[in-house]
């Protein structure tokens, strides 16, 4: 079973660009403009991990990954916030609010996807828990 | 108490102490002179007294010898010298032995009297015990007066020499609390101006290291010194407001930059991806030639957003060098607005919002320059398309508001604003702040409405937005009519 990733991410080019990306690298995916659109997709569909923005409207980024760490079915969910700021403190933030991995924009197809097999490894797929 | 009081406060009490210190070094040199004078009054005396002793001593001692010589010239040298006594006593004044001199001269004259007598001869020699016992007596009546007024005089110098030391004592006393007070103040005011010269130093010198650092001054005095510290902590805090702000539009700006550049080279990639795995026998679908003319298409775009945003910062420079160029002459807008929004209707087609126009039927000529008021209606009506939800509508609207002004406004149906985003707007990247609702794609460069802003206003006019949250905003600008 291909492993599915959802992307939340208000600039449609990007989630395009990350898609296709992800699509050649033969995952499946999935699009969100926001966190909330995110949490009903999530309540419908289980990735096996988020790419999340920062800045979106009607719910941050931050504020995602602070829901997700506070639902029970989907705890423990592998997030890689991907974002433009790049200051220590809002790096230091992401993680507080429940990111596992911290990456900043722009970045090259290469990195992201070592980065994504890297955490996938440290978690199995949610169907088999 | 201020600086200034404190050295007026100075001043006084030097020119007090000054003028107190004359007073007193007069009454001194007034002290000094009497005392002289009195000394020199007692010396004077005292020597005009033992001269007048002197002479009736000598005096008497001729009537002595005459006792013993029985020389009558002895006698008539008595007389002489009587009359000097005379003389002299007058000008000593009053002496306690006068009676004793004039008993004793008379008893000297009887003397001289009987020996010229020969008859009278032998009666001398009672006369001589007389004359002898008041001689005696004149001479101790004499030695007591001279130590007496010898004593006195003594007494006197000493009274007075020793009031004149009280005096100086006194007057070195003053003149140590005097000076002592003076350098206390002196010192009062060189703290109350150098300790807080010193602390603006060094609030001045951590300033220099950057605004980040600070350098706020903690003065807390109620004087000139706490109202420059005052100023300069808030000029502190506008420098830290300035350079903030100054951040996060470099912050902004870059991202603004990066966003479109890093897309377009994405979509370049991809592009290129597919294009290498192409071989002269693969066969291309719908799909995938679709594929890529939506890359492409995306890639114009970014780059579009790229160049327009370019323009935009080039366009600002220009606003805050003053350089922003407008041509304004007689204009009647009417045509130039029905043109924007036809240009417009595709566009808000595609996205499902009804955009109109409702003009005032002859509308005044306004004094404006075309180009840039349509650069203005389009920046706006770009926004409202953006901005109005899917189905609803945008409107532009012109008229004439009154005599001087032609007002053009552009409503739309979207998520609105909240009061505190109705003044930031038109700063620049005032749209991207958190507290905005965008709808979908509603990115723009956050610099249109500050450009837009500027050009208004170089017109002379005013722009300014109504809105409530939920209910669209009404974006409105007025021109000056031709009068």
């Amino acid at each position: 079973m291909k492993t599915k990733i959802l992307i939340v991410d208000d600039e449609p080019d990007f989630r395009l660009i990350l898609s296709d990306i992800l699509n050649r690298a033969g995952y499946e995916t999935s699009q969100a403009q926001d966190g909330l659109e995110a949490v009903e997709i999530l309540k419908k569909e289980s990735p096996h991990l988020l790419l999340v923005d920062w800045n979106m409207p009607n719910m941050t980024g931050p504020e995602l990954c602070r829901h997700i760490r506070q639902t029970p079915p989907i705890q423990t969910l592998p997030i890689i916030m991907l974002t433009v700021r790049h200051q220590n403190s809002d790096h230091a933030e992401g993680i507080h609010q429940g990111a596992d991995l911290y990456l900043t924009k722009p970045i090259d197809a290469e990195t992201l996807l070592i980065h994504i097999k890297a955490l996938l490894r440290r978690s199995a797929p949610l169907e088999s828990q | 108490m201020t600086i200034r009081a404190k050295l007026a406060l100075t001043v006084i009490v030097a020119m007090g102490l000054v003028c107190f210190m004359a007073l007193v070094f007069y009454k001194s040199r007034a002290l000094e002179t009497r005392t002289r004078q009195t000394l020199q009054e007692a010396t004077t005396e005292v020597a005009l007294l033992k001269d007048l002793i002197q002479n009736i001593e000598r005096q008497f001692a001729r009537a002595d010898y005459f006792l013993i010589t029985l020389d009558p010239k002895e006698a008539e040298e008595f007389e002489s010298l009587k009359r000097t006594s005379s003389r002299k006593l007058e000008e000593v004044g009053w002496v306690p032995f006068e009676r004793e001199l004039a008993h004793a001269g008379a008893a000297a004259e009887s003397l001289f009297a009987l020996q010229k007598n020969s008859k009278t001869r032998m009666l001398s020699a009672v006369m001589t015990e007389t004359y002898t016992k008041f001689t005696a007596k004149l001479r101790e009546t004499m030695r007591e007066h001279v130590e007496l007024v010898a004593k006195q005089a003594e007494d006197r110098q000493r009274r007075a020499q020793g009031e004149l030391k009280k005096f100086n004592i006194l007057y070195g006393i003053l003149l140590v609390v005097a000076s002592c007070a003076l350098i206390v103040l002196n010192i009062v005011i060189y703290r109350s101006i150098a300790k807080p010269l010193a602390a603006l130093e060094q609030g001045i010198a951590q300033l220099g290291f950057g605004v980040k650092r600070g350098g706020f001054v903690h003065l807390n005095s109620r004087d000139e010194f706490g109202a420059v510290a005052r100023a300069f902590n808030s000029m502190i805090f506008k420098l830290q407001e300035l350079d903030k702000l100054k951040e996060e539009f470099v912050a902004s700006a870059t991202h603004e930059l990066r966003s479109p550049l890093s897309a377009g080279q994405s979509f370049v990639k991809l592009l290129l991806q597919d294009m290498k795995a192409l071989t002269p026998q693969t066969k291309l679908d719908a799909a995938d030639i679709g594929r890529w003319q939506n890359f492409l298409e995306r890639l114009k775009t970014n780059l579009d957003r790229l160049n327009n945003f370019i323009s935009d910062m080039l366009e600002i420079a220009k606003i805050e060098r003053g350089k922003l160029e407008c041509h304004i002459k007689e204009t009647d807008l009417a045509p130039l607005i029905e043109e924007t929004v036809e240009f417009f209707k595709q566009r808000a087609r595609d996205k499902g919002v009804l955009l109109e126009a409702r003009l005032q039927k002859e509308l005044p000529p306004c004094k404006a320059d075309a180009d840039r008021v349509r650069q203005v209606l389009v920046n706006l009506i770009d926004n409202a398309i953006k901005f109005t939800r899917r189905g609803a509508q945008a409107s532009v609207s012109a008229e004439a508001a009154d005599s001087q002004w032609l007002k053009i406004a552009v409503a739309d149906q979207g998520p609105g604003l909240a009061f505190a985003g109705r003044q930031k707007i038109f700063e620049k990247f005032g749209q991207n702040m958190a507290s905005y609702q965008f709808a979908e794609g509603a990115k723009g460069t956050g610099l249109g409405l500050s450009i837009s802003k500027a050009i208004v206003e170089l017109h002379g006019g005013k722009i300014w937005v109504d809105s409530q949250p939920g209910e669209g905003c009404v974006f409105s600008f007025t021109l000056p009519l031709v009068t």
